[in-house]
């Protein structure tokens, strides 16, 4: 089982500090994703789910048990990895263009016509090729988040880390750029570590929706998302098993939407 | 594919055309904003008295100087300050942007030598002067010292704050996509501590210009400061005036230099 998994969390424990002392976050969490699965971390406002993508991303220290990337320790950033940040604002470099802000994960190792088309190949996965000599500051919201999926792409990770990528975006930016990662990810087989806070995102997007919820934070539950690929705004969304899966999870996350 | 790529290029090739005219209209304001001064130097000129000895009108002043440029004196002293001031504003530039950069990066740091720099950056410039003079002798290296002393302050502070205020993403960002130290430092910091560095530097450039003039009047080392002493010592107050003229358009010319290049070297960063 080990071979095929991609992450890994075996009694995971997450503190961060906060005003009142040191808090803990996540206790005891163990989770299996297996190499080249989609799968959503739902969960309310606060309750730890970017916490835990960044503890498997390396970028938060944990305080115990064990979070894994292919079957090693992950005590930061590693390589086949990447993470794509909700503010692309800042975690763009607004002095470079689109295309040389795509190059900068890539273009310490490698150079010329090899640099050139891995840039190039991120471009067009992500449908820039038109703006990428524009720089990010003139770029719509939903063109900037393109710009950093594509740097990650660039780096051609096996794995895919996301914290709400699509969370400041509008609502047609939103579905477009969905369909486009669903694209690259069957294009890739990449795995895909998603966090979200929108329960139909979660399940138009996953093979598998994890459930975070309390404080500390426990898996709630797991659900495995048995919707055909390629999927479709429309017609996707209009299965009974996804009709299902929403009510479900309405029911679930019922008491904290009207909280 | 080329019509696609005309289209993406035309806002470009606008955008710097925009901001040329920019440049235009910046430069043409700033012209604007001297017409006072000049008005009152032409007022003065006609209703000056030309024998007057403390008040000689401007064609007085440019008599003198032409003199001063004809014995060989004004464009050295010119050049000679210029000189001093240009390269301690690199190498006051350059230290403060590592002092500041490693002070803003480490709250331990900036513990440690907080209080010292904090002491330091007080001490009046001119009061260095002697003291510099007396350790290092009356040369070269102890005027690009104190001028050094006294334009690092801003750049080192500005440096720190801009440290301080990076966005912890970008810094994340740059950790995710594992960039080795040196190239976090020159494909991350440095461009985004620019609009600080650059801010510093700009308020460091008149106190350059201040402490270089003053080094050189109170030890008579060639440049304009030593013109303007002994011009004021054989009672030549047309050139003392003519001189004054000089001093400010030096620091005019050097700030609206400074000015042009921020705004250029800010231009892909969306502030300029």
């Amino acid at each position: 089982m080990t071979t095929q998994s991609s992450f890994e969390c075996e009694q995971l424990c997450i503190d961060l500090p906060g005003a009142p002392g040191v808090r803990r976050i996540i206790e005891n969490l163990d989770l299996e994703v297996g190499k080249g699965e989609f799968v959503s971390i739902l969960g309310g406002s606060g309750t730890g789910k970017t916490t835990l993508l960044r503890a498997l991303a390396g970028l938060t220290p944990y305080s115990g048990g064990r979070a894994a990337y292919e079957g090693r320790d992950v005590r930061s950033p590693v390589p086949g990895m990447a993470m794509v940040f909700q503010d692309y604002g800042h975690a763009l470099l607004m002095w470079r263009t689109a295309r040389r802000n795509v190059a900068l994960g890539v273009e310490g190792r490698l150079g010329g016509d090899e640099l050139d088309r891995k840039v190039q190949n991120a471009i067009r996965m992500v449908g820039l090729e038109r703006f990428q000599d524009e720089y990010p500051w003139r770029l719509s919201g939903g063109m900037q988040q393109r710009v950093q999926i594509a740097r990650a792409l660039a780096m051609e990770p096996n794995a895919l880390l996301m914290d709400e990528p699509f969370g400041a975006l509008d609502a047609m930016t939103k579905a477009s750029l969905q369909d486009q990662l669903l694209a690259v990810q069957a294009e890739t087989g990449a795995t895909v570590l998603f966090v979200t806070h929108d329960i139909e995102e979660a399940i138009y997007l996953s093979d598998t929706i994890i459930m975070l919820k309390g404080s500390p934070a426990r898996i709630a539950r797991r659900i495995t998302v048995d919707l055909p690929r390629p999927r479709d705004q429309i017609a996707t969304k209009e299965l009974p098993e996804y009709l299902r899966l929403r009510h479900q999870l309405y029911e679930a996350f019922r008491h904290e939407i009207h909280a | 594919m080329i019509a696609t790529n005309a289209s993406a290029q035309a806002p470009i090739g606008r955008a710097s055309r925009q901001w040329a005219l920019h440049a235009a209209v910046n430069a043409a304001s700033a012209l604007q904003g001297l017409l006072p001064l000049i008005a009152l130097l032409l007022l003065w000129q006609v209703l000056g008295d030309p024998r007057s000895p403390y008040f000689p009108p401007p064609s007085a002043w440019a008599a003198a100087l032409i003199e001063r440029t004809s014995s060989g004196e004004l464009l050295p002293a010119v050049l000679m300050t210029f000189q001093s001031v240009a390269m301690a504003l690199v190498v006051a530039t350059a230290l403060g942007v590592g002092i500041g950069g490693l002070i803003g990066a480490s709250p331990r740091l900036a513990r440690c030598l907080g209080p010292t720099l904090e002491f330091l950056r007080t001490l009046p410039p001119p009061t260095i002067v002697p003291v510099a003079a007396l350790i290092v002798g009356v040369n070269d290296t102890m005027k690009l010292f104190v001028i050094v002393f006294a334009a690092l302050w801003p750049v080192l502070l500005n440096t720190t704050s801009g440290v301080r205020s990076l966005h912890p993403t970008l810094l994340e960002a740059a950790r995710s996509l594992q960039l080795g130290p040196l190239a976090r430092i020159t494909k991350i910091f440095l461009p985004a501590l620019l609009p600080s560095i650059l801010t510093g530097v700009r308020v460091a450039a008149p106190l350059a210009i201040i402490v270089s003039l003053l080094a050189e009047m109170l030890t008579l080392m060639p440049g304009l400061g030593a013109l303007l002493l002994t011009a004021q010592r054989n009672f030549n107050a047309a050139e003392v005036f003519g001189l004054l003229t000089v001093v400010g358009a030096f620091g005019f010319v050097l700030n609206a230099a400074l000015a042009a290049f921020e705004s250029w070297a800010l231009k892909p960063q969306g502030r300029s």
